[in-house]
């Protein structure tokens, strides 16, 4: 149990941090709960990765849910951040996982080149043209072609899959509570027959897509996972909806 | 004008040869990977829809546009257009000899 004089103290730093900018009192912040990130971190270990490299990615949600805490929450910055860290370690994880047998070389190339989407979509203001990724990753436009299918054979990541040994906390959880889309579906109903047929906690996506029209890459960085997984996971929402629709509860075209 | 003709098996194996060219046809068009991204997310979506043993696809290159017409489709195929309409830039649905088709359309260009 954290000691209130520890609690007052993450409080006075974070305020120090949003009122005046000051990012001394976030790295105190950081530093303070890093043995937090090392404990999640030696969780996942023995699973392949270095503890170390865990750690830094852990340190970098650690960070995230720093700049994300929502001081009238009412609940311990620490109990908020264990999601986003565990996220970002399970991330770390994901971006090295693959459903089916992959070539090593492509496996590579396409870890490269979904970095380089998110890298480029970010230059340029729009996503990046199959030239563009082959320019910047030195490689033949077909060898990109490849590398994105491959990415999307890519174990797909359900938003409720969970991210921590306990079981309980999920990817959803990572994403925050806040939307005044759902208040936009309700009054819409624009998509609502297929996303009654999805788990709750699977809509959100859908919603930042469809009703509020944002783009891959925005929800992308709004969810914080790179632009290729939210491909990844609409198309596993569509796919639910498409089975909720097919059960005779859509709308005919 | 340039059309592309493929008959390919329905599900998820012949999807993803759509998937695929689709994906070609966009890099040669110098299209953003997102936008070929959505327009094969739809054909996926409208493709589940496909009765029969085979999926039809018809590509057509307009100068401003491309269009993918899909079929055959059932009576009453429940890929409800209002989740392809927000993917693509032009939703249009047809029926012929008793199926139906549905018809995808994204305007070329960088920026969409």
């Amino acid at each position: 149990m954290m000691e209130v004089t520890e609690r007052r103290a993450h409080i006075d730093l974070l305020e120090a941090y949003r009122l005046n900018h000051d990012r001394a009192s976030r790295d105190r912040l950081v530093e303070e709960l890093m043995p937090l990130v090392r404990a999640l971190a030696r969780r996942y270990a023995g699973r392949g990765e270095p503890v170390e490299d865990l750690v830094q990615v852990g340190a970098i949600g650690l960070i995230k849910a720093i700049d994300r805490f929502d001081l009238e929450r009412g609940v311990e910055l620490s109990t908020y951040a264990v999601p986003t860290i565990v996220g970002e370690i399970r991330r770390h994880f994901r971006d090295r996982s693959w459903s089916v047998h992959v070539p090593r070389r492509m496996k590579e190339l396409s870890l490269r080149v979904s970095r380089l989407v998110d890298e480029l979509s970010s230059e340029l203001g729009r996503a990046p043209t199959v030239a563009e990724i082959a320019a910047a990753a030195d490689v033949e436009e077909e060898d990109v072609i490849e590398a994105l299918e491959t990415a999307r054979a890519h174990t797909p990541t359900s938003l409720s899959t969970p991210v921590d040994a306990s079981g309980e906390l999920t990817l959803i959880d990572l994403i925050g509570e806040e939307e005044g889309g759902y208040e936009a579906l309700e009054r819409g109903s624009v998509v609502r027959t297929g996303l009654e047929g999805l788990e709750e906690r699977e809509r959100r996506i859908i919603v930042l897509r469809f009703l509020n029209g944002m783009t891959q890459s925005e929800i992308a960085t709004e969810l914080g996972i790179s632009q290729m997984h939210v491909s990844r996971l609409l198309r596993r929402a569509l796919a639910a909806m498409h089975g909720r629709l097919d059960d005779g509860e859509g709308v005919p075209v | 004008m340039e059309t592309i003709l493929l008959t390919v098996p329905a599900g998820p194996r012949g999807t993803g040869i759509v998937s695929l060219v689709l994906g070609g046809l966009g890099s040669r068009l110098d299209l953003p990977i997102d936008r070929v991204d959505e327009l094969a997310l739809a054909a996926e979506a409208v493709g589940a829809s496909v009765v029969g043993d085979s999926l039809e696809l018809e590509v057509t290159v307009l100068t401003d546009r491309l269009t993918v017409k899909i079929g055959p489709l059932g009576e009453g195929a429940t890929t409800d257009r209002r989740v392809l309409e927000p993917l693509v830039d032009g939703v249009t649905a047809s029926s012929d000899a008793g199926a139906g088709w549905m018809e995808l359309e994204l305007a070329r260009g960088v920026q969409g």
